[in-house]
């Protein structure tokens, strides 16, 4: 498996904060691959290291193979988290000159422009000023810019934000169809569901540092699945058989699937007549399994700023 | 390289294209226009109006019994002629060469003299402008033929009245050149101070619209700050040009003797040569500065901030090159000539005094060797500046940085 983008032990410091502390990055070639993490994460500042925006201060990167990330340009296509377009230009020449910017004559930029605005329904803008469109318009004119010298590998830093859920689904469309086409699609986001939809691989970054690395369901393995259980009776003999991190609300039982499975369980409730009415083992969710990680990331920062105190 | 200059000139063509493609430019070339348009219609008005007060003269060098002669004749003439074409006559006691006397008074321009008669009785010689010759010349030659006639030799015919036209006001012509390279001097100062503060609010749009991160992450950052420079020099130099065409062409068209400017020692081609070369450097070298500066801002009010200081650090560079002109090749000179940022001005003003060429080409080639050392230095500030203030502070405590 070529990786498109292979980065190993990256750090960066900002004054004395370390905002990214040794993050791993593996994207094999061809992939749409998610970088999850909530805000402050480290997610932009480890996209720019990667794309040598700006350099880290330890670690390596290689990029489609090039350690000189801008050497590659053109090949590379980028829509900053912090969207900006010249105001005074049109969709047009704001499309031409960022693929000019990436080795596109002005020329072919602006027929691809025109193309792919059309393709996307924005035709009549074509020729209106940035200044005039709307947000979320203004917002696709820069997405179409980053794709429109058809770079291998793209990297969209927090694409779906600011989108209404219409476009959030024609974007998710536009990078199935670029990754059908061989493209390598790398984003950021703090909204776990796009990733579910759309990732193979994601990695989930908390506090600077790489928490989950891998598939999705892998991620979601991680956790137990969920058993929920509603019994006729109030109480009896079996709720001693239920697992210890049972919990009861509204007289519907919950807990995680215990290891020995669910049959035991079953069968005591059967044995002392508890009388099932509703019983589920759900698979947890990624939504789940983010929690469960950026949630044990964000309780060991309130340890270490503890113990930072006390020192 | 190639790649650099390449992506360099993406960048400089769009911002040549935005500057120049819009309607504020049209403002920004004719704004300093109007001034000079305004400034020049009060000067004619008092110009005008002054005329009458002071009537230039009519300078006769002679002895004073010849000289009187000739004013009478001349005033009786003036009379009959209703004072056409006729001026006030002043008689001078000669003193040494008549010529030179003559010059030195057309020089001095508080006498307004317009032309000087020498040489009566028997070889008249009018000294002048040609304008004042051409109005001047039939009355004079009939009086100083008059004024011959009573004489014994009047059988003789008379003599043809010899003309030489010398240039007006002062004639001293290192002076002129030197008032040409003062000019000069100031010209420049003025253009560049116009043109390069602009380098100072060139990144602001990119900073405040976040369109620096697109740039940068697709192109060297080198290859902004040489674009940016690149961009603003050709919409300098098509603003320069566009004036060079407006004034240039007034000037012909409009000019009077008096405004004559003195044809520079080194020649009206070379000199206009050089004060583009020496407006490139000068430009290059403050701009390049400025733009490392800008790149510190983050918004308009502090370019303002900024703008201060650095306006205040250029008029201080036209007062020490106007102050070392003052005293040619004394140490004050040859400190502000080598200076580089104050070198651009007392050079082109060199060139308006002395014809060498060879001081110019060692000026250029120390000032590019400036202008490389000044872009290596700001482009390495304007490096860590940009990536420092890419995302502010303010934007990576709330987003995902």
């Amino acid at each position: 498996m070529t990786l498109a983008i292979d980065a190993r032990g990256l750090v960066k410091d900002f004054g004395d904060t370390r905002a990214v502390n040794g993050v791993d990055l593996a994207v094999p070639e061809g992939a749409i691959y998610g970088v999850l993490g909530p805000n402050g994460a480290g997610k932009t500042t480890t996209l720019r290291m990667t794309l040598g925006i700006i350099e880290p201060d330890e670690g390596t990167r290689t990029v489609l193979g090039h350690s000189r990330p801008l050497d590659i340009a053109h090949m590379i296509g980028y829509l900053p988290e912090e969207r900006g377009l010249y105001q005074s230009m049109t969709a047009r020449e704001a499309i031409a000159f960022m693929g000019a910017l990436r080795g596109l004559s002005l020329a072919e930029g602006r027929l691809r422009a025109d193309a792919l605005m059309e393709d996307y329904g924005l035709g009549a803008a074509t020729r209106r000023q940035v200044r005039t469109l709307s947000k979320g318009m203004a917002q696709t004119v820069q997405l179409l810019g980053t794709l429109v010298h058809n770079p291998k590998l793209i990297v969209l830093d927090e694409p779906f934000s600011g989108l209404d859920a219409l476009n959030q689904g024609r974007l998710e469309q536009l990078i199935r169809a670029r990754a059908a086409a061989g493209a390598t699609i790398l984003f950021s986001t703090h909204v776990i569901a796009h990733a579910e939809r759309l990732c193979e691989g994601i990695s989930i970054i908390a506090n600077g540092q790489v928490r989950y690395e891998g598939s999705v369901s892998a991620a979601r393995d991680r956790l137990p699945s969920r058993v929920h259980v509603r019994t006729r009776a109030a109480g009896g003999a079996w709720q001693s058989d239920l697992p210890a991190d049972a919990v009861c609300t509204d007289g519907m039982w919950q807990f995680a699937l215990p290891k020995s499975g669910i049959e035991p369980v079953l069968q005591s409730l059967i044995t002392h007549g508890a009388g099932i009415e509703t019983l589920t083992v759900e698979r947890p969710g990624l939504h789940d399994a983010f929690i469960d990680i950026a949630g044990a990331a964000a309780a060991e920062a309130m340890t270490e700023t503890r113990e930072g105190e006390a020192a | 390289m190639n790649r650099l200059m390449a992506s360099a000139y993406v960048i400089a063509r769009r911002d040549y294209r935005a500057t120049v493609m819009s309607r504020t430019f049209i403002m920004f070339i004719l704004s300093p226009l109007m001034i000079v348009l305004i400034v020049g219609g009060v000067f004619l008005f008092t110009l005008n109006n002054d005329t009458p007060q002071m009537p230039p003269k009519l300078s006769v060098i002679a002895p004073p019994n010849i000289g009187e002669a000739f004013a009478d004749r001349y005033a009786a003439l003036s009379h009959k002629l209703d004072h056409q074409s006729f001026e006030d006559v002043v008689t001078v006691v000669p003193f040494g060469d008549a010529r030179a006397q003559a010059r030195a008074l057309l020089a001095d321009t508080r006498k307004k003299t317009n032309a000087v008669l020498i040489g009566l009785p028997d070889a008249p010689e009018l000294i002048g402008p040609k304008a004042s010759l051409e109005s001047l010349r039939g009355g004079v030659n009939l009086a100083a033929d008059l004024a011959r006639a009573p004489q014994p030799a009047a059988a003789q015919p008379a003599p043809k009245l010899a003309e030489q036209n010398i240039d007006p006001a002062n004639s001293d012509l290192t002076a002129r050149r030197e008032q040409l390279g003062g000019h000069a001097k100031t010209l420049l100062f003025w253009l560049n101070m116009l043109l390069a503060g602009m380098m100072l609010s060139n990144l602001v749009e990119e900073k405040s619209n976040k369109i620096i991160e697109i740039l940068i992450a697709a192109v060297p950052v080198d290859a902004v700050f040489l674009g940016k420079l690149m961009g603003m020099l050709a919409v300098s130099m098509t603003i320069v040009l566009a004036y060079g065409v407006l004034i240039g062409g007034g000037y012909l068209a409009f000019h009077t003797p008096e405004m004559t400017l003195a044809t520079p020692a080194i020649g009206w081609p070379i000199f206009i040569a050089l004060g583009f070369c020496y407006f490139i450097m000068n430009y290059l070298l403050v701009g390049g500065i400025f733009l490392g500066l800008g790149a510190q801002a983050n918004s308009p009010r502090e370019v303002q901030t900024i703008s201060m200081p650095a306006t205040m650090a250029q008029v201080f560079i036209f007062v020490l090159a106007s102050a070392a002109l003052g005293q040619t090749h004394s140490a004050m000179w040859w400190g502000a000539a080598i200076f580089p940022l104050s070198s651009p001005l007392v050079m082109f003003a060199e060139g308006a005094r002395e014809g060498a060429m060879w001081p110019h080409l060692l000026a250029l080639g120390w000032l590019a060797l400036w202008v490389t050392i000044i872009i290596r230095f700001a482009g390495n500030r304007f490096r860590r500046h940009v990536l420092k203030s890419g995302p502010t502070k303010a934007t990576r405590a709330k987003s995902g940085t």
